[in-house]
């Protein structure tokens, strides 16, 4: 127990992804948002999106690569040839079709994505090459300007699945509860949280009764079937919201985790009862994220 | 691998033919060889312990760092194919540096002499003051200039800057002479004034940026300049290199396209006037 709630002694399991940073910067800041949030749209969970993504970050002027405001965005698929297609076609339909944006690559690795390589041909034999730094861009012209856009983007291994649940007696308590720790950690550097808002409300088990559905809702934490199957609700808790992470590596999700559950402990929300996490019996994921570990 | 350092024992007073320094260059290469490489002084061979006090310590890197020291203008051919290692040289030197370059850096404290990084694939050329004619060009009796890598002078250069260059980035600090970017097939050329006659004759593609006001002839026609990413993205990397900035805040630029006698699609930015 901390601060009147419980830790529940399990772990969160999570698998390994493929993942790619880019950095969309634009003429300001409001076009480099708008394009990183209709590239991270319906990307909230690879069941049945493709991808998981998520703005990692809102970067300086100072910080990017063409010294204009931008936004660097985090994907992440199952595998390096799904990643691939949800990169280069978010890319070409959401951020090309930005006004004034670039597109840069964020991360750098032997396994390249292609970007501008694809895209360049868009130009109709207008585009230009430019090599600046060792690095490849190419120019197409579009009707505000030019597209800049890098020739590869980079894929790298990641991890996907790390969560926590939060167990409270009504939705008011644990959604203010869930959004503190969103708010908190939304501002670490190499991790997303790909739901809506950062949060999940219909968390899933693998299979279903059902044999042509891969997942379906996770029942022992569902409030109404409480009394109905083997729940693990616990009197009085009514709502159940989930925080699932996306990370780079094994501790920025840890260290994550971390962050959002000590935010709930030390702010005492009323009417939360519980933090548990998410898992398969550790049959899913090697990564395992023991709660209690976090936490010490 | 090693450090390298060079310092000449004798006043060389001829042309002194240092090709063959590159060696050193390969992976494979015994630095205990290293006072035999040949090389040529006023047409005749000799070892290279003859003309350099060579002294070699073991440093950290995955290449070689070769101090050259006491050079002058007949210092020629150095860092002729230059490969994965960085060359420091302290003073002027002659013609014919970096030529035909693949990789690696060269940092030339002085001024260099014509055929600078003519020919050069790869690799980054850092020249501290002026260099001669035919920077980043083609050699003689050829027809393919610089073709990859990055080339900075701080100062000034003479006549054909970038003569039939097909790739890379040059960067000119000073101003350039005559026939500046003529027959420019491809690349990026940053220059900060033009003072020579018949700038940018034939260009066929490529970027030159110019950052000062220039009048161009009738056979480049002014165009929308909507370019501002790339434009920042280049300025940050050369303040980046160079740690200054080079575009002003208030510098805006005009783009022309050209040269139409060659049906050309180079671009040329340059401050409005």
């Amino acid at each position: 127990m901390r601060n009147k709630i419980k830790i529940e002694n399990t772990f969160a399991e999570a698998f390994p992804m493929k993942a790619s940073r880019l950095i969309i910067t634009a003429y300001n800041i409001k076009w480099a948002r708008e394009a990183a949030k209709s590239f991270c749209g319906f990307a909230t969970s690879v069941i049945a999106c493709g991808c998981e993504a998520g703005i990692e970050q809102e970067l300086k002027s100072d910080d990017t690569p063409d010294r204009r405001p931008g936004v660097s965005v985090l994907i992440f698929s199952m595998s390096s040839t799904e990643l691939q297609k949800q990169v280069l076609n978010r890319t070409g339909q959401c951020i090309m079709t930005t006004p004034t944006t670039s597109v840069f690559s964020g991360n750098y690795s032997d396994d390249k994505i292609n970007l501008g390589h694809s895209l360049r041909y868009f130009g109709d034999g207008f585009q230009i090459s430019k090599v600046v730094g060792g690095r490849r861009y190419w120019r197409i012209p579009v009707m505000d300007g030019e597209f800049l856009c890098e020739e590869f983007a980079y894929k790298s291994k990641a991890i996907g699945g790390g969560n926590f649940l939060i167990l409270g007696n009504d939705t008011d308590n644990v959604l203010k509860a869930a959004e503190a720790a969103v708010l908190e950690m939304n501002k670490l550097k190499n991790i997303i949280l790909p739901f809506p808002g950062g949060v999940v409300r219909s968390g899933s088990k693998v299979g279903s009764k059902y044999k042509s559905l891969i997942a379906s809702t996770n029942s022992e934490y569902c409030p109404p079937l409480k009394g109905i199957i083997k729940s693990k609700i616990n009197k009085g808790v009514n709502c159940v919201l989930e925080i699932v992470i996306d990370g780079l590596k094994f501790d920025d999700i840890s260290n994550a985790m971390k962050i959002g559950i000590k935010t709930i402990i030390k702010r005492k929300f009323p009417g939360i009862k519980e933090i548990s996490a998410g898992n398969y019996g550790g049959k899913l994921g090697p990564h395992l994220f023991y709660l209690k570990e976090i936490l010490k | 691998m090693n450090k390298i350092f060079l310092e000449t024992k004798i006043v060389i007073e001829g042309s002194l033919n240092l090709k063959n320094l590159s060696q050193v260059n390969n992976p494979d290469f015994n630095i205990n060889e290293l006072k035999k490489i040949k090389v040529l002084y006023k047409n005749k061979q000799k070892n290279l312990c003859e003309i350099f006090k060579i002294k070699i310590e073991k440093n950290k890197q995955n290449f070689n760092e070769i101090f050259l020291q006491k050079t002058n203008s007949n210092f020629k051919y150095i860092g002729y194919k230059w490969n994965n290692d960085t060359l420091h040289v302290n003073s002027d030197i002659g013609s014919y540096v970096a030529t035909k370059m693949e990789s690696g850096k060269i940092i030339i404290s002085g001024s260099v002499e014509n055929y600078a990084g003519a020919e050069m694939r790869g690799g980054f050329l850092l020249i501290k003051k002026n260099a001669g004619k035919f920077l980043a060009s083609s050699l003689p009796g050829k027809k393919m200039g610089m073709n990859g890598g990055e080339v900075f002078i701080l100062g000034n250069v003479k006549d054909y800057l970038c003569y039939e260059m097909r790739r890379g980035l040059v960067f000119v600090g000073g101003k350039s002479g005559d026939y500046s970017c003529n027959n420019l097939i491809s690349g990026t050329v940053i220059i900060s004034r033009i003072s020579g006659r018949n700038f940018a004759n034939s260009i066929k593609r490529g970027t030159i940026i110019v950052l000062s006001k220039i009048k161009l002839e009738s056979h480049f026609s002014e165009t929308s300049n909507s370019s501002n990413s790339f434009l920042k993205l280049l300025e940050n990397y050369i303040q980046t290199i160079l740690k200054k900035k080079i575009f002003k805040s208030k510098h805006i630029f005009l783009r022309s396209l050209g040269d139409a006698r060659v049906e050309g699609k180079g671009e040329i930015f340059s401050l409005k006037p």
